[in-house]
């Protein structure tokens, strides 16, 4: 498992030691250029003074004459004068000559003497200070070589350096613990609506933490589309629990019926034609019973071979012939209500991948449907209209309409639209459920319109 | 005693009623939606409802709600398919008075009703007692000096209700109001038949009488004279 803070500390200290690094090298570099500028300084102002101790004879043809003994060395220090020939004229006793001298007039060299590191500058055709402090062009010249050990400066650079890796270490720990705590800082509203998704259960659908989160920019995407499905999950959530409360409904009052039936038969004694007459009774109110588990067991069974199985292969159903099943079936019905019932197709034959039984249950269902929600004297018609490869199937009626907020749950499992008219009707709620899972299984698309007062219209449409 | 009952369950209101009307020879009224159900209790004098809760029209809780809001205090016991239990708490702090979770035993629900209507009265055994009459309500058996007597269902029903008011002067209007539904025809002078022949049942063999008519204001069933 990476840790998003752990990836973050870590880039945070990688760019931190590169920063502090880089930090070090240039300080260490200027001091060790500052330093040498200030140490050959020094050896230039010592080769003055050993200059200064060169005296000029009285007679151009006489040697020169080297003050050794005014010669204050620090005790490190190496010095060598000689002439321009080479001669020499003196330095520091364990001394030894150089081989080649550089080109230019004055440079300064690295040197090692033993085990020692110095730095040498070399300063050639130096004319020789007169009595009355002064050069001229015919003075004679010298070259003056002055040694120091490097030693104390490069200590002083380490030091320096050591002083700059311990500020850099110390910044990068202060650093790392500043990012540390604001990460924590800045992951907290994470983590809040972390907890509050933890804690969203069947009983508990909010998240109390959400407004903050939206405030934070990169959160919003999260928290937006974790409410959303919070929203869906509930409302999913809420649909199942509803359907099974309904089922419960269904089967107690369904259970309700037939056992007060058969305690009324037996609160009395009663002739054998009475009897006979209470388990008829009886008998009628199971198959209600027996209606509504046959309804639900079709449904989840629909369901969930849909669910399964979202490939299969249907037999070819001729609609036409359906359709006029489908009348033959209702008459009864129809003419009771007073209701015509017509199919109006655009061809005798359309054919579609749905097998016949679903399509007579399909059919069924939504023409029941609309005989129940029409008046005496109006018409229900199926129509079929072909095109483009797709059959439109559609039942209208012309009866009192869907109301618009009643629209959106038609095809939700025990919703009845009008609820004062649904028990005079005798229907669970469940045919419409039915008709869009079997139209659903068989790759097609139901949907419906409704005008109130004018009539409600059902489309399927379904490969052909 | 008239009961109503609201429930749109056509088949279990029409067994509830048969089996009220049969067994405990109340009156039986039915109401199949929420807003006839209200609209009756309104306008006539129930001695219990019984509301189901999944109603079309009006719920059975907003039924409650407005019952209660008109200052009615019949008893009602719920019927419901759904037994949670906050919703059975809300509805007994709305007013209701019992409940019972479908499905049901009719036994219970005539025991329950019985239990309510006695206990709207004042009593709390379902033996009703005055004088040497006795009436026991769970079997509906009417005793006289321990001798079991033989009521005609409408005999019975005028007696339950003077039984359940000893003492309270019960007006005509009042007693037709309690003793039929909508399933029979209202002759106001019946009522006078059924108090003759409980007179006849009751009273005749006896010095003290329990039967008191007071004239131009109705009935009273106590021991000695009426105030």
């Amino acid at each position: 498992m990476t840790s998003i803070r752990a990836r973050l500390l870590a880039s945070v200290a990688a760019i931190q030691i590169a920063g502090a690094g880089t930090a070090t090298y240039l300080v260490v570099q200027h001091e060790r250029h500052q330093s040498y500028v200030v140490f050959d300084a020094n050896l230039g102002e010592q080769a003055a003074e050993v200059r200064s101790l060169v005296e000029a004879p009285d007679k151009p043809t006489n040697p020169l004459i080297f003050h050794q003994e005014f010669l204050a060395l620090p005790k490190s220090d190496h010095v060598l004068v000689t002439d321009a020939q080479g001669k020499i004229l003196g330095g520091s006793a364990d001394w030894y000559p150089l081989g080649s001298l550089p080109n230019e007039l004055r440079s300064v060299v690295p040197l090692k003497i033993g085990e020692t590191e110095f730095r040498a500058l070399i300063v050639q055709n130096l004319p020789v200070i007169d009595t009355e402090a002064q050069t001229t062009p015919t003075s004679p010249t010298i070259t003056v070589v002055y040694a120091s050990p490097i030693a104390p400066v490069e200590t002083h650079i380490w030091h320096v350096e050591l002083q700059a890796i311990e500020a850099c270490v110390a910044l990068l720990a202060a650093a790392m613990l500043v990012t540390g705590w604001a990460l924590t800082r800045g992951l907290r509203p994470l983590y809040d609506l972390a907890s509050d998704a933890e804690k969203i259960d069947v009983d508990r659908w909010t998240l109390p933490k959400l407004d903050a989160s939206r405030r934070f920019l990169e959160l919003r995407p999260l928290a937006n589309s974790l409410a959303e499905l919070v929203n869906r999950l509930h409302a999913a959530f809420d649909r199942e629990r509803q359907f099974f409360n309904d089922a419960a409904h269904e089967m107690k009052s369904s259970v309700a019926i037939v056992r007060s039936t058969l305690q009324f038969a037996l609160q009395a004694d009663r002739n054998a034609a009475d009897y006979r007459m209470e388990l008829q009774d009886a008998l009628t109110d199971t198959a209600r019973l027996q209606d509504l588990v046959a309804n639900m067991l079709d449904l989840a069974r629909i369901e969930s071979i849909a669910r399964v199985d979202s490939n299969l292969e249907f037999a070819e159903t001729e609609l036409h012939a359906e359709a006029q099943r489908v009348i033959d079936r209702l008459r009864h019905l129809s003419l009771q209500k007073g209701i015509r019932l017509e199919v109006d197709a655009d061809r005798q034959d359309a054919w579609v991948r749905m097998s016949a039984e679903d399509m007579l249950t399909v059919l069924t269902n939504l023409v029941e449907n609309a005989i129940q929600y029409s008046d005496a004297g109006t018409r229900v018609v199926i129509g079929i209209r072909a095109a483009n490869g797709l059959c439109h199937i559609s039942v209208s009626d012309q009866g009192c309409g869907i109301s618009p907020s009643a629209l959106a749950y038609i095809f939700d499992r025990f919703y009845r639209g009008d609820a004062s008219r649904s028990r005079a009707t005798g229907g669970f709620g469940l045919g419409l459920s039915i008709a869009k899972a079997l139209v659903l299984r068989a790759n097609g698309t139901i949907s419906v319109t409704s005008e109130q007062g004018n009539g409600t219209v059902f489309t399927i449409t379904l490969p052909m | 005693m008239r009961i109503l009952v609201i429930e749109d369950e056509k088949r279990l209101a029409h067994n509830i009623a048969r089996s009220l009307r049969e067994a405990c020879g109340y009156a039986v009224d039915v109401a199949l939606d929420g807003s006839e159900g209200l609209y009756m209790a309104s306008e006539n004098m129930y001695d219990a409802i019984c509301l189901d809760l999944m109603l079309p029209g009006l719920a059975g809780t907003e039924v409650l709600r407005r019952l209660r809001g008109l200052k009615l205090r019949t008893p009602v016991l719920i019927l419901t398919a759904r037994d949670e239990t906050a919703s059975v708490v809300a509805l007994l702090n709305q007013g209701a008075d019992d409940y019972l979770a479908k499905p049901f035993d009719l036994e219970e629900l005539k025991a329950r009703l019985q239990a309510l209507i006695r206990r709207s009265q004042g009593h709390a055994d379902s033996l009703l007692v005055v004088g040497d009459l006795e009436m026991d309500v769970a079997r509906a058996v009417v005793r006289l000096d321990g001798i079991a007597l033989s009521l005609s269902p409408m005999e019975y029903r005028v007696l339950e209700y003077l039984m359940h008011r000893p003492g309270i002067v019960v007006t005509k209007s009042k007693l037709l109001e309690h003793l039929y539904d909508f399933n029979w025809e209202k002759f106001s002078n019946v009522v006078e038949v059924y108090i003759s022949g409980l007179r006849k049942k009751i009273d005749a063999n006896s010095d003290t009488k329990l039967i008191h008519t007071l004239r131009g204001h109705g009935y009273v069933l106590c021991v000695g004279t009426p105030e």
